[in-house]
């Protein structure tokens, strides 16, 4: 998600990639309410065509930190660098007009027509730049010189008496510019952060987000999706199947058939809770998040071979970790796939039910995915509805999916439907194979 | 005024040389001072690393460019501080080249100054597109064709070629090495259908089959071929190589039974590395060779003056590249 955004300035990208996950419900809330202004704008035709004059404008704006940096510690900028402020400014300046007659930026963007003002003596508003003549009497009188002079004589006396004045001239500028250097830093700053707004509202309409409503108890999602799976299915020509979901201060245990989307799930629910905290908004429908301190996750196969960990090893490790940090500080989202899912079924389950029931007893709001049946605990159960009962057509692996029903189901029963076999069927795997299992489960019982 | 006219006519100007000090800085700061009074509006630029004030090999003084008021013109930051003019400066590349941020700017006064580049090709091109842009009616490019530096100035229009005594104290002899980079300046140009197909492809070999539909032969380089398994010729017998052409390639293409039939396709004549013998003998068995892009050499000057100190006589050097070449021949010292 954050790849996909379309920054524009390089100021943009440094600041998003300098930015940290907030746990501040104000400061949330105002990074939410600034984008959702923007959202709406792109709504109307004529503010869609400021911001993407913006936008053109963005691309232009320079980095000048480190100049500014430079200002700061006292040094004397050289024509490069005062081109660059110039620069800067000048365009600045020009998106700060545009803002202000269509109230495009949320976000104030100061005045520095100062700096324009001091770089651009002869007031062309074209943002090139030399210690014009215009600064100093002298400086012009010798420069007439120099040009007066017949081709080929040796000019050099000349030139460093101009240099030296260029010098002056140079140091007064630098001196003028870092009186006005907290207003340059705060444009500076506020056009990158403009950038990055405008970029996530583009990414909020492009990808259907919504704004989530900051809550204190319960993170709940209507038709939560996952942007990139829907768009890989859309390719295919396939719709993505929304899901509701809603967790209060407990741990909810879910239970479904393979590919019946429950990692799917998990990896949403987390990316989702980093963009309503990274101040995106989020893929759903409806949303309203609680705000954590830590989203902790364990998911997939971390296997380290290298560190001489078996997939087990490294996943109780992780597990362990969660729980220690679950000791310490109670607002986290905890989000673990197919729990001890490597180790054998006894034992495995007699893992999942402490876990669960252990976060569930300090209250930590998370989920847990898993195949055992009959794992005791007093948890909230989810069960993905999973196969729909009447298949007509010949199922394969590229339709599979349209015979699944994501959507969850209370489950008090605690068992585990038993598909395995029936998508192994499915997807064409050897009969022989299949009969001799089916057989097996049936000695058992 | 000679082939000053010539080179108005174009949008975009080179200036090689053959070799190092072959006097192609006095070439261009002839064809500048020519240009102030034109009244055109004229941009300089160069392919990577030039304009030290002594030259890195020899020791040599080496002449810096002098600018003319009103002149546009691009160097890297370095070279832009240690100008010795008053200029304005128009743009500041935010992208750096590995020789440091390019920076454009305009002479307000007239006075000398280093000139360096970009060191690619496509940044070269860019550059001269965007010159374009800015109304600038002449791009002139301080050219190198040395392999160090990858861009290639045969993307622009037109071109000037400084040859002289550091290439060959023998006049014969230096007439020869000249006549063969003339050669390979002239040769063929593709059609524009065949050119079209190649633009954005600037690796591997390809061949061009009967149909016209052109195949990737999944060799990287000439360096390459012999590992090559497959039949170089299975698509058809035009191939065109973007990397370097070299004796081996030559070598090989004209030992095959249907050299006739071969027509080998360089990017442009500087990626031709293939000795005179070689390509002679190439071309003498029958092989046809084309060039991608091919730029109009407009005129030779020839610098009579070796590194060393050694003078060839002006006029009899000058008259006998003429003839071997068949384009007008100037010492610009002369002029």
């Amino acid at each position: 998600m954050v790849d996909r955004l379309d920054i524009q300035s390089g100021v943009g990208r440094r600041l998003l990639l300098a930015s940290e996950l907030m746990t501040s419900k104000e400061a949330i809330e105002r990074e939410h309410s600034n984008q959702q202004h923007l959202r709406e704008l792109l709504d109307d035709d004529a503010c869609l065509s400021a911001t993407n004059t913006i936008r053109v404008k963005l691309a232009q704006i320079r980095d000048i930190k480190g100049s500014l940096k430079n200002l700061e510690r006292g040094q004397v900028l050289d024509d490069i660098e005062l081109f660059e402020v110039k620069h800067f400014a000048i365009v600045a300046n020009e998106i700060r007009e545009i803002s202000n007659s269509k109230g495009i930026s949320p976000i104030d963007l100061p005045n520095i027509e100062g700096a324009i003002a001091l770089l651009d003596p002869d007031g062309n508003r074209i943002p090139s730049f030399y210690i014009y003549d215009t600064y100093s009497t002298e400086l012009a009188s010798i420069r007439k010189q120099i040009k007066s002079q017949p081709a080929d004589s040796d000019v050099n006396g000349f030139l460093e008496k101009a240099e030296a004045i260029e010098d002056t001239i140079r140091q007064r500028l630098s001196n003028e510019l870092r009186a006005m250097l907290a207003t340059l830093r705060q444009s500076l700053e506020h056009i990158g952060k403009l950038d990055i707004l405008i970029a996530k509202a583009h990414q909020a309409k492009e990808l259907q987000l919504v704004r989530p409503d900051i809550s204190d108890s319960v993170t709940s999602y209507q038709g939560i999706f996952n942007p990139q799976v829907k768009e890989i299915l859309a390719q295919q020509g396939k719709r993505f199947q929304p899901v509701d979901i809603s967790l209060d201060r407990s741990i909810c245990l879910i239970t479904g058939a393979n590919m019946a989307g429950k990692t799917v799930m998990l990896k949403t629910v987390a990316l989702s809770q980093y963009l309503c905290q990274f101040g995106f908004f989020v893929p759903a429908a409806k949303a309203s998040v609680c705000l954590v301190n830590r989203i902790m996750t364990s998911i997939g196969d971390e296997q380290s071979e290298l560190k001489g960990l078996s997939a087990f090893a490294a996943e109780i490790l992780k597990i362990s970790h969660i729980v220690a940090a679950a000791k310490t500080d109670k607002k986290l989202l905890v989000l673990i796939d197919e729990l001890a899912r490597t180790t054998n079924p006894t034992e495995g389950k007699a893992i999942v039910s402490a876990t669960a029931n252990m976060l569930n007893g300090m209250g930590i709001r998370g989920i847990i995915t898993t195949h055992y049946s009959g794992v005791k605990t007093d948890c909230h159960r989810l069960r993905v509805r999973g196969f729909v009962d009447s298949i007509n057509e010949t199922v394969t692996i590229d339709n599979l999916s349209s015979f699944i029903d994501y959507s969850l189901v209370d489950d008090d029963s605690g068992l585990v439907p038993q598909e395995a076999l029936r998508i192994a069927s499915l997807l064409g795997v050897d009969d022989e194979l299949l009969g001799l299992a089916r057989k097996a489960i049936d000695e058992d019982t | 005024m000679p082939f000053i006219e010539d080179i108005l006519k174009h949008k975009s100007l080179s200036i090689v040389g053959l070799e190092k000090n072959t006097g192609k800085t006095e070439c261009l700061n002839y064809v500048l001072s020519r240009l102030k009074d034109c009244n055109v509006k004229v941009a300089l630029t160069s392919i990577g690393i030039d304009g030290e004030t002594r030259d890195q090999v020899c020791q040599t003084p080496k002449p810096e460019v002098t600018v003319y008021e009103g002149m546009v013109f691009v160097t890297t930051e370095k070279h832009y501080k240690q100008k010795q003019l008053v200029s304005e400066i128009l743009d500041v590349s935010q992208r750096a080249t590995s020789l440091g941020r390019l920076v454009t700017a305009r002479a307000v006064t007239s006075g000398k100054v280093l000139i360096s580049g970009s060191p690619e090709t496509a940044g070269l091109k860019l550059m001269i597109g965007k010159m374009n842009e800015i109304g600038i009616d002449l791009t002139i490019v301080d050219g190198a064709l040395s392999r160090i530096s990858l861009a290639s100035p045969a993307v622009t229009d037109a071109m000037i070629l400084a040859t002289g005594a550091a290439v060959s104290a023998n006049i014969p002899q230096l007439v020869r090495k000249t006549k063969f980079l003339f050669d390979l300046i002239n040769i063929e140009e593709v059609d524009a259908a065949v050119k079209e197909q190649f633009v954005g492809i600037e690796k591997g070999i390809w061949a061009i089959g009967n149909d016209g539909d052109i195949h990737d032969l999944g060799v990287a380089s000439a360096y390459m071929l012999e590992k090559a398994r497959e039949d170089l010729f299975r698509f058809g017998t035009t191939i065109v190589v973007n990397g370097a052409i070299t004796d081996k390639l030559l070598g090989h293409l004209k030992s095959q039974k249907n050299v006739k039939e071969i027509t080998l396709i360089a990017r442009d004549f500087t990626r031709i590395f293939a000795t005179p013998e070689v390509y002679n003998a190439f071309i003498k068995k029958g092989g046809t060779l084309k060039v991608l892009q091919k730029t109009k050499l407009i005129a030779v000057c020839v610098n009579p003056t070796s590194p060393e100190g050694y003078v060839l006589d002006s006029e009899v050097l000058r008259r006998e590249m003429q003839q071997a070449l068949q384009v007008p021949v100037y010492d610009v010292r002369q002029i």
